[in-house]
């Protein structure tokens, strides 16, 4: 019979065990002799036994093996220069080394630590020890100096003196233009802000050198945000000396080189870059902070959150980036194990198609955010470690407030509501989540059932990162999950981020003309009083209208060894390597 | 045209025998892999999911969209684009990995060592383990060790490997506490041997570097024990078939009659049956590169398999299509190499 | 009949196949009776729950109920399997008829198609496919067919290139028998024989394969009861401690393939008439 073991598994097999079934060898009298041994030993049973023994201690012996070589394994090995070495498990490495890449998290955190910046804000600590960023007072870093004039359209740098690269090459007026001009010319995020936010039309108008150590930039309008912008990590200032060494006709601002190396005047550069495994960052010893206390950081890529959990728990790595809640809530008790956490600015929402039905109604959106159980979410996914999204501003930007939220888990209300938007028996939907995020797939099957509760039947779609983003950006998908965070602690850039009707990145499709009214007077008027109570007014309509599902701002938490100090918290979320030291 | 045809046949059957089969399986090859590279570039192009929005993101115009499609080559025809890839494929470029930014060859290499290591050590205990069962169980019919094996062969066949492998880490390290972590082939404060072989366990040898060598084979404890688990059980039920054959059959009984010892005649009823159990174990050199997957990404080995998981789901065309190509590759060469040998072996096949 | 009865009362095996599957059917059709909850119903604030008297396997991350969705599982499970199989077996045999009776260059291009399907890594192909067409049940279980075709063309071929040589077949032949009734009343009839033996085994693998697509996220979509999914979800948690949410659905699996093995080989001897000799 043709059907041996392995045809039963059904696996490949080679071609000719599939029609031959199981032979025995030829046993002619030729293949026995070639096959016999020299001269005829006698085996007695005793001898027989000692053989099949030999065959089960060889088994043993391996298998001891095995167990001990594991228990050596786990001992481990010693760090090299455990003090001044950070280990990082992050979830991901960053996709690219250049500013001009589009921002994503792991890629905040390499400006953070790479790129020094204009300005920034003073350090302050909180009173949970942590190190803040005071947003009411600037602070100088590369500019030494710096003035805005009155009519707040034009700001004077005066940049520091002696301030070099981890390569030697100094800071001059050449090397900020030379960066002003890269990335104008890179049409992405400095081109962003530059026309988004300053509405800059023409380079050689706004940006001039006024001497070696002197940058003058000039806008059209007035701008509230003159000073603040220049924080932004996405506005590093590059070692143009070390970059132009690497353009070339194809390239002619360094595009490939400088995705995947460093030139910079921050606390650090990165000396290894492998995407996907790991990244390494060594100290500038010139930075002009003074040389960072952790000399190098090494950044590995642990995509599975509980892999990150168990390594910073048994010490192989000092900080574990991005745990779930659950996992900080077991690790906070672990001995030698910390968790830092900030209210920080991310807000987590389902957004809503609001151009097609059935989201185009009013009342079906508010119904959606009645039939919320926020209460259990907030237990059982997040362990209290978030707060209600309330308002679609941060909490902790100015201009925030939580007084328009009305919504609470009212299935009957959302009931009445949506007979009134001309569904009594509910409707069917789709809702669209990112695969290999575990807190948006546990919150999309509460909220499946959460849903059905008013007749609601939502189908989950689990979608790689790029399907998502592209049906979101096409308009494809009614419901799928947003988190997101702005950067600039300022109300009006919030809202105009994600509000704004004209905005790239409202895939909500939002629109309210008295929103994107006020929204432009306020990214134009210096009036702060006027400005405030505007937003006030954008967060009334915004929290009426519903264009979202409104959920949690789960803030950020870090977890590190108990021997890691310093940890501070800045608006993109990267941690800053520079602030940390190790006891 | 029939004499000239059989003509053919005459040249054909005066070559060697041995080359006759090499060649003609050498030459079936081509319009396998031909094959192979169209269907996979089919397949992997009917991906959903535009990978110019993925390395872009959101603030992305569709001006620098459709101009990352352009680079990408994402915008010509589907012919254009295979001929293209067939023409760099030959050449040995295979792409660059729209996630890793590393040419898709450099990846593949680069991670080749970690699976090669992983596949090697499982074959080897898997043999170990199958093969010693298989005989025991035969000489020593009815014993402890036949019944036993008979049971664990028929529920091999049935464990998920994966959930072996979840259920190791269970034990053994959150029980336990003797397997270190699951995460990667050594530890995060040990560096890596240089690369001599790929295979840290060897490397760290010949450099001489015991803590590497301890945490790597610390590391592949656990992987490599779920696969051998799940894989000895299907090997061993071969080797009892094709071994308790030969054992029982008449030249056996004639040897016994003629005095041989027991020892000597275990011995040649193995080699008898060695033939059907190589060309299995090479089968299995095949079958464990896609266990490995699964394994590889409870381990987060850091291997081909992980690989290929991370491209389906990131939508990385040109990886995808790579690891499948050099899969399907590795695995048609070795069930060729596999073939070449049986039938060189067996005189009873024509060629 | 009496020869069914005497040979389960005699092997042990099959007594236990036949019971698990009566288990199995069991639970397919009396899944709402046998369950205390609702399989997709989640309940947040009963989230990973040990067992208890109240959820016999615990629950899982979303508060569901493990042992209610092992019982729906079964459903899934089963029908994608065996619509796969059945599937590969309606085109896999008749395929394999044909190419085994005509010897022809067609047979040997199929048979070069099949080896060619066989080389490449059957998992990664089936996550690539299932990707293309979408995470729906239908499809997984088209992907599983289309994986299974070659075996079951192999198996009949085999058969039918043995039993075309056989004297009745020759007969039929003189009495001016056409090659379609010879293919279907002569040779068929003998060669399904492996083939339905081999059923079974493939509904067993293929259960696996399901378990294991959807365990890399390949597979059926959330919250679909499936236990490969569902070891899926409970293996993050398994190196937490968190040991039932993946145990359960794994036995489940094991326990399923398992009968299916011992089908098989219980219908393996009972048509084979030799190995009644050999107790």
């Amino acid at each position: 019979m043709s059907y041996t073991s392995i045809g039963q598994t059904g696996r490949a097999v080679p071609s000719h065990l599939k029609e031959i079934s199981v032979p025995t060898f030829p046993h002619t009298s030729n293949g026995m002799t070639r096959r016999l041994p020299r001269g005829i030993a006698a085996g007695s049973p005793r001898a027989n036994w000692r053989r099949t023994t030999t065959v089960k201690g060889l088994f043993a012996g391996l298998v001891a093996a095995f167990m001990a070589t594991t228990v050596l394994g786990t001992v481990g090995a010693f760090a090299q220069d455990a003090k001044t070495t950070l280990v990082v498990a992050a979830p991901r490495t960053p996709e690219s080394l250049d500013q001009e890449y589009p921002p994503t998290e792991a890629g905040h955190e390499v400006r953070r630590n790479v790129f020094e910046r204009l300005l920034t804000y003073k350090q302050k600590k909180g009173d949970d020890g942590i190190f803040y960023e005071d947003f009411d007072t600037i602070d100088g870093a590369l500019a030494e100096k710096w003035e805005v004039s009155d009519d707040r359209k034009s700001i004077t740098f005066h940049l520091r003196k002696g301030v070099k690269s981890a390569l030697g090459n100094e800071l001059n007026a050449d090397t900020v233009m030379w960066s002003f001009l890269r990335g104008w010319n890179m049409k992405s995020n400095f081109h962003w802000y530059m026309t988004q936010i300053f509405k800059i039309e023409d380079f050689d108008t706004a940006f001039q050198k006024v001497d070696d150590y002197t940058v003058k930039v000039t806008l059209p309008n007035a701008s509230p945000l003159i000073e603040r912008i220049w924080i932004n990590s996405d506005l590093g200032i590059l070692d143009s000396v070390e970059v132009k060494k690497h353009l070339t006709d194809a390239d002619p601002w360094a595009a490939s080189w400088l995705a995947t190396n460093t030139a910079a005047f921050g606390p650090y550069f990165i000396s290894r870059y492998k995407p996907g495994q790991e990244v390494v960052y060594d100290a500038n010893p010139n930075y002009f902070r003074g040389e960072p206390k952790l000399k190098r950081v090494i950044l590995r890529e642990m995509p599975t959150s509980a892999n990150r959990v168990a390594a910073v728990q048994a010490g192989s790595v000092d900080v574990a980036e991005y745990l779930l809640p659950r996992e900080l809530a077991l690790v906070e008790k672990a001995p030698g194990v910390e968790v830092h956490k900030v209210f920080g600015n991310f807000i987590h929402r389902v957004e809503m198609n609001n151009a097609k039905p059935p989201f185009d109604s009013v009342k079906v959106r508010q119904a959606l955010n009645y039939l919320v159980p926020r209460d259990e979410m907030l237990k059982s996914v997040y362990f209290d470690t978030a707060r209600f999204t309330k308002s679609p501003i941060s909490e902790i930007y100015p201009g925030f407030t939580d007084g328009f939220f009305a919504y609470s888990n009212d299935p009957a209300k959302a009931k009445a509501l949506l007979a009134e938007a001309g569904f009594p028996e509910g409707f069917k939907t789709q809702l669209a989540y990112r695969t290999g995020d575990q807190l948006e797939e546990e919150m999309a099957v509460i909220l499946k059932s959460a849903f059905a509760k008013a007749g609601v039947d939502v189908e989950l779609l689990k979608l790689p990162a790029s399907t998502l983003v592209e049906r979101y950006t096409k308009g494809e998908v009614p419901m799928y999950f947003f988190r997101d965070m702005a950067i600039v602690p300022d109300a009006a850039y919030v809202a105009n981020l994600w509000l704004n009707s004209a905005s790239a990145i409202n895939y909500s499709k939002f629109k309210s003309d008295e929103v994107d009214q006020l929204i432009d007077s306020a990214l134009k008027s210096t009036d702060e009083p006027k400005r405030l109570a505007d937003m006030k007014r954008v967060q009334q309509i915004t929290m009426e209208q519903a264009p979202w599902v409104f959920l949690m701002n789960p803030g950020y938490q870090l977890a590190t060894r108990s021997n890691v100090k310093g940890y501070s918290w800045y608006t993109p979320n990267g941690n800053a390597f520079f602030d940390l030291s190790k006891e | 045209m029939t004499v000239a045809f059989a003509n053919l046949g005459v040249y054909w059957r005066a070559i060697p025998r041995p080359l006759r089969i090499i060649t003609s399986r050498l030459v079936m090859l081509v319009p396998q892999m031909f094959g192979v590279m169209m269907v996979t570039f089919l397949l992997v192009r009917m991906l959903p999911g535009d990978p110019a929005l993925l390395l872009l993101g959101n603030m992305a115009t569709p001006e620098t969209i459709a101009a990352f499609r352009e680079k990408l080559g994402l915008n010509l025809s589907l012919w254009e684009q295979f001929v293209h890839y067939v023409g760099n494929a030959l050449h040995g470029d295979l792409g660059v990995s729209i996630f890793t930014s590393n040419p898709v060859v450099t990846d593949l290499l680069e991670r080749a060592p970690a699976t090669l290591e992983l596949i090697t050590y499982a074959m080897l205990l898997t043999i170990l383990i199958g093969v010693t069962l298989a005989i025991i169980s035969v000489v020593k019919a009815g014993g402890f060790v036949d019944i036993g094996s008979r049971v664990y062969g028929l529920a091999a066949g049935a464990i998920p490997d994966f959930w072996v492998g979840l259920l190791l880490i269970y034990f053994f390290f959150y029980i336990l506490g003797w397997a270190p972590a699951p995460f990667g082939r050594i530890d995060t404060f040990v560096s890596p041997p240089d690369t001599v072989t790929g295979f840290y366990t060897i490397d760290s040898l010949i450099a001489g570097d015991l803590n590497a060598f301890f945490s790597s084979v610390g590391r592949l404890t656990l992987p490599v024990l779920t696969l051998a688990i799940v894989n000895a059980g299907a090997l061993m039920k071969m080797t009892k078939t094709t071994f308790s054959d030969i054992y029982r059959s008449d030249f056996i009984r004639h040897a016994r009659a003629s005095g041989l010892s027991e020892g000597t005649i275990r011995r040649v009823a193995l080699r008898n049956s060695l033939p059907p159990i190589i060309t299995l174990v090479g089968f299995m050199f095949g079958f464990l590169l896609g266990a490995a997957v699964l394994v590889e990404t409870i381990f987060a080995w850091g291997g081909l398999g992980q690989y290929a998981v991370q491209s389906v789901v990131n939508s990385d065309y040109p990886a995808l299509q790579g690891f499948v190509l050099v899969a399907a590759a590795f695995i048609l060469i070795v069930y060729t190499v596999v073939d070449i040998l049986y039938e060189l072996a067996d005189p009873r096949i024509r060629v | 009949m009496t020869r069914f009865i005497r040979y389960v009362s005699k092997h042990p095996g099959a007594m236990i196949g036949l019971t698990l599957l009566a288990l199995q059917i069991a639970s397919i059709l009396f899944a709402p009776w046998l369950t205390f909850y609702s399989p997709e119903e989640a309940d947040p604030l009963m989230s990973l729950q040990p067992p208890s008297a109240a959820h016999w396997f615990g629950t899982d991350v979303s508060g569901m109920d493990i042992y209610t969705r092992i019982v729906y599982a079964t459903r899934i499970n089963l029908l994608i399997s065996i619509v796969a199989v059945a599937f590969a077996f309606a085109v896999g045999v008749p395929i394999g008829l044909l190419i085994g009776f005509y010897r022809n260059w067609i047979s040997s291009l199929v048979m070069r198609i099949f080896d060619f399907i066989q080389s490449f890594p059957v998992f990664v192909l089936g996550m690539a496919l299932v990707s293309v067409m979408g995470q729906e049940i239908w499809n997984v279980a088209i992907v599983l067919a289309v994986l299974f075709i070659p075996m079951f063309a192999r198996l009949i071929r085999a058969e039918v290139l043995s039993l075309r040589e056989r004297p009745y077949v020759s007969a039929a032949r003189c009495s001016g028998a056409t090659d379609g009734s010879i293919m279907f009343r002569h040779i068929l009839p003998n060669a399904l024989t492996p083939a339905i033996v081999q059923v079974s085994i493939s509904i067993g693998l293929a259960i696996l394969l399901t378990a294991g697509l959807s365990f890399v996220g390949a597979g059926v979509r959330m919250p679909t009861p499936e236990w490969g999914l569902m070891v899926s979800t409970g293996a993050q948690q398994m190196i937490l401690g968190v040991w039932w949410v993946a145990l359960f659905p794994g036995l489940a699996i094991v326990i399923s393939v398992l009968s299916f093995a011992l089908l098989g080989d219980m219908v393996k001897d009972l048509s084979d008439p030799t190995t009644r000799e050999r107790q």
